[in-house]
């Protein structure tokens, strides 16, 4: 609502918001790894405060591209169910989610976190192809968070299949090998409200922002992916303290990312 | 009357209340063949020769002398279309918004409500086909400037208003703010703490069905702002 | 999927299923009812590895208008996998075989709802399959009754949901993944459900959904439908201590 919004853009610069966090707080963060029992060949689900994001891993076998025959291909894809917000029912083409996936997806791509030669079977002939599958069930904001932790944790606590060159196919209950990250990216997202910077933010609050800068960084503290989004700019200073911010909220991520793979 | 649960006991669609065939079915229930049952999860009040099921949880119907809170979605040439969070879409005609006249080819219609403005409204009427007619024409009515607006299940209304207001009253005094409960379930909210205030009414929500549940709230706002935060 | 194992042992010794059950057993079922914020009605239900949520928006403004009924609302379904949701990972988004199990899941459900205290409005229930391994639209239909009580919905009584099949000519209760693959039958059968039923008999009218595919002789199929309304009525007693739990968690307490 109008009135919402203009409220949310007034207390902020107070430093207030709605639920009584202060900007740069995030909600009570839950992460639970192998969510799905058989299926997925890796999963998680990610609440942060009201929101919940589902990821499962999905693996195949496909013949690779000819300019790369040695490069496995990994698929990064998000729903927004029907389900997960008002707004998502009334249905046609999820702009958003296509939105989400990509963003997740370069998170991920532009670090390089998996070798795409790791996923080669038969260099020419074969190859995995990791499906990366999110579905968005409750959207309370930062859906960008939420799915990057759940595809990290999903892709951390994943596997790969055995290939039965026999058969030509997986055998979908032999494990081979873990999937083998090179570099842990973690995501984090930056937002301006009225001139302010917010971090986590409820879906309430996304209605009323002014812009978003989307950071992943590595197990080393170097920006591997960023990425802005909304209309209005952002100043150096601003991406500066951004990066800053993020390295400290990814930090405690990657510990929650631990405890929930153990 | 054989009661055969317990005077507030939680019940489920489908549960049988009362197997007498000379009681009223009240509100929230159904006979058939004799026997009363249940149509919501709720929970069962017992009266001399009926029986009802007050609801947890379901959508605003506006009915005739609500007092709503709604969010103005369209202005046309001579009336408003007013969004009560509901299935059905209130219409405040230029006649129920003003006592002074107004020449519509002159004034324009923005000047009095705009699309996104938040008002507090009445349903005057509410038609077979579900045509819901507004006034502004009553002390209680009035345009929302500033303040945050939440929702809480209509049918929790009562609870958080409190017999003869003294929940809301409540809330009001030692948060140091303005709540107006819409009947739709819309809380409009502001004042020194509103944050505390929208999680009081949000747990007066949750815990509706609960006794001691004033003096428990009582006690809970007094923790929250001890240390004069927010 | 591997290639059909040819010697299976449906049956031990005991009796026992592939999996320790016996013919007439459900599987562990696990029901939850509020599982979602946004949506005015949610639930999730767990049988075995199948798992659904099930959410309602509703009633409320329907568009377009044309879709519109005057005397009553109108209900829009919708069933989809994830693509996780089984082995070989399936496309995002509802199919063909998708719509139909929502057109099924709807004629099961719509009975037990007073429509008529809505005229004009839209009721949309959603099913998100997010594992299956076998019977997952009757799972769906479960976690959907309880999703549309949870939204306030009115209705005649809890409409609960499950399958039987036949297996090495033996009717069964519940068919997991493996059992339909290989099994002779499926009969799903979704029925309203009233806290007397016990007391009076069970008219057919309660029977919403009826289905039967497979090679069955009369006395299977009539084993499978009465195995299967027994099935219904312990789902229907665990609906009902499902949302009990509910309400009596925040009793005279806070979370």
């Amino acid at each position: 609502m109008k009135i919402n919004e203009e409220d949310i853009r007034n207390k902020i610069k107070k430093g207030e918001r709605h639920d009584g966090r202060d900007p740069l707080e995030y909600r009570e963060i839950s992460i639970e790894a192998d969510y799905i029992n058989e299926t997925a060949n890796g999963s998680a689900m990610v609440e942060i405060g009201n929101t919940k994001v589902l990821v499962g891993i999905s693996i195949d076998v496909e013949s690779p591209y000819p300019d790369r025959p040695e490069s496995g291909t990994i698929v990064t894809n998000a729903e927004l169910a029907p389900m997960a917000s008002r707004e998502f029912e009334s249905g046609p083409p999820q702009e958003d989610g296509v939105e989400l996936a990509r963003v997740v997806d370069r998170g991920i791509r532009e670090a390089e976190a998996i070798d795409l030669n790791d996923l080669c079977i038969e260099a020419g002939e074969k190859v995995y192809t990791v499906f990366i599958d999110a579905h968005v069930l409750n959207d309370d904001g930062n859906l960008i968070d939420a799915t990057s932790l759940a595809a990290m944790t999903a892709l951390k606590s994943g596997y790969l299949p055995e290939y039965d060159e026999e058969t030509g196919t997986l055998d979908r209950d032999e494990k081979w090998k873990d999937i083998e990250l090179s570099t842990e990216p973690i995501t984090a997202t930056a937002r301006m409200i009225n001139g302010e910077m917010v971090f986590d933010t409820t879906h309430e609050e996304e209605d009323a922002q002014d812009a978003r800068l989307t950071v992943s960084i590595d197990e080393n503290g170097q920006v591997v992916a960023m990425q802005k989004g909304e209309e209005n700019p952002y100043s150096t200073d601003e991406i500066a303290e951004s990066m800053d911010l993020v390295k400290e909220k990814t930090q405690k991520f990657r510990n929650l990312i631990e405890e929930a793979v153990e | 009357m054989s009661r055969l649960k317990d005077e507030n006991e939680i019940v489920a669609p489908g549960d049988l209340l009362t197997d007498e065939d000379d009681v009223r079915p009240s509100s929230g229930v159904y006979a058939e063949k004799g026997k009363i049952y249940s149509k919501f999860i709720g929970t069962v009040k017992y009266g001399d020769d009926y029986v009802r099921v007050q609801p947890m949880d379901g959508r605003y119907i506006p009915s005739e002398g609500d007092v709503v809170i709604g969010e103005v979605t369209r202005v046309s040439y001579s009336r408003w279309n007013v969004d009560l969070d509901s299935p059905y879409e209130g219409t405040l005609n230029i006649s129920e918004a003003s006592d002074q006249y107004v020449d519509l080819d002159e004034d324009d219609l923005t000047d009095f409500y705009d699309v996104g403005d938040a008002v507090v409204v009445k349903v005057e009427s509410v038609s077979e086909s579900m045509d819901v007619d507004l006034t502004m024409l009553d002390d209680r009515c009035r345009k929302l400037e500033e303040g945050r607006i939440i929702n809480i299940s209509p049918h929790k209304v009562p609870r958080v208003i409190g017999r003869q207001g003294t929940m809301v009253q409540q809330i009001n005094e030692k948060t140091n703010c303005h709540v107006i409960v819409g009947q739709n379930g819309l809380v409009w909210i502001n004042g020194e703490n509103p944050s505390v205030a929208a999680e009081a009414v949000k747990k007066v929500e949750r815990e509706a069905h609960t006794d001691g549940l004033t003096d428990r709230i009582a006690e809970w706002l007094d923790e929250q702002l001890e240390g004069g935060d927010q | 999927m591997t290639s059909t194992d040819k010697e299976v042992e449906w049956f031990d010794e005991e009796g026992n299923r592939v999996d320790g059950r016996k013919a007439d057993e459900l599987r562990e079922t696990t029901m939850e009812v509020g599982v979602l914020e946004e949506a005015d009605g949610s639930a999730m239900v767990e049988i075995g590895n199948t798992r659904v949520i099930a959410s309602v928006f509703g009633p409320q403004d329907l568009h377009p208008k044309h879709l519109q009924e005057s005397d009553r609302a109108v209900i829009k379904m919708r069933y989809n996998m994830a693509p996780f949701s089984v082995d070989d990972r399936m496309s995002p988004g509802p199919n063909r075989r998708a719509k139909e199990i929502g057109l099924v899941a709807r004629r099961a459900l719509e009975p037990a709802l007073e429509l008529e205290k809505f005229p004009t409005a839209g009721i949309d229930i959603s099913m998100e399959v997010v594992e299956s391994d076998g019977g997952t639209r009757v799972t769906g239909i479960t976690a959907a009754s309880l999703a549309l009580a949870d939204a306030g919905i009115p209705m005649k009584g809890m409409v609960a949901s499950c399958a039987a099949g036949v297996v090495d000519d033996t009717p069964v209760l519940d068919v997991n993944g493996k059992e339909d693959k290989e099994g002779n039958a499926d009969i799903p059968i979704a029925t309203i459900n009233r806290s007397d039923d016990d007391t009076e008999s069970r008219e057919e009218d309660k029977v919403t959904l009826l289905q039967m595919d497979g090679d069955l002789t009369t006395d299977q199929v009539e084993d499978c439908v009465q195995l299967a309304k027994d099935g219904c009525r312990q789902l229907y007693e665990q609906q009902k201590r499902t949302i009990r739990e509910k309400y009596n968690a925040t009793d005279g307490g806070d979370q």
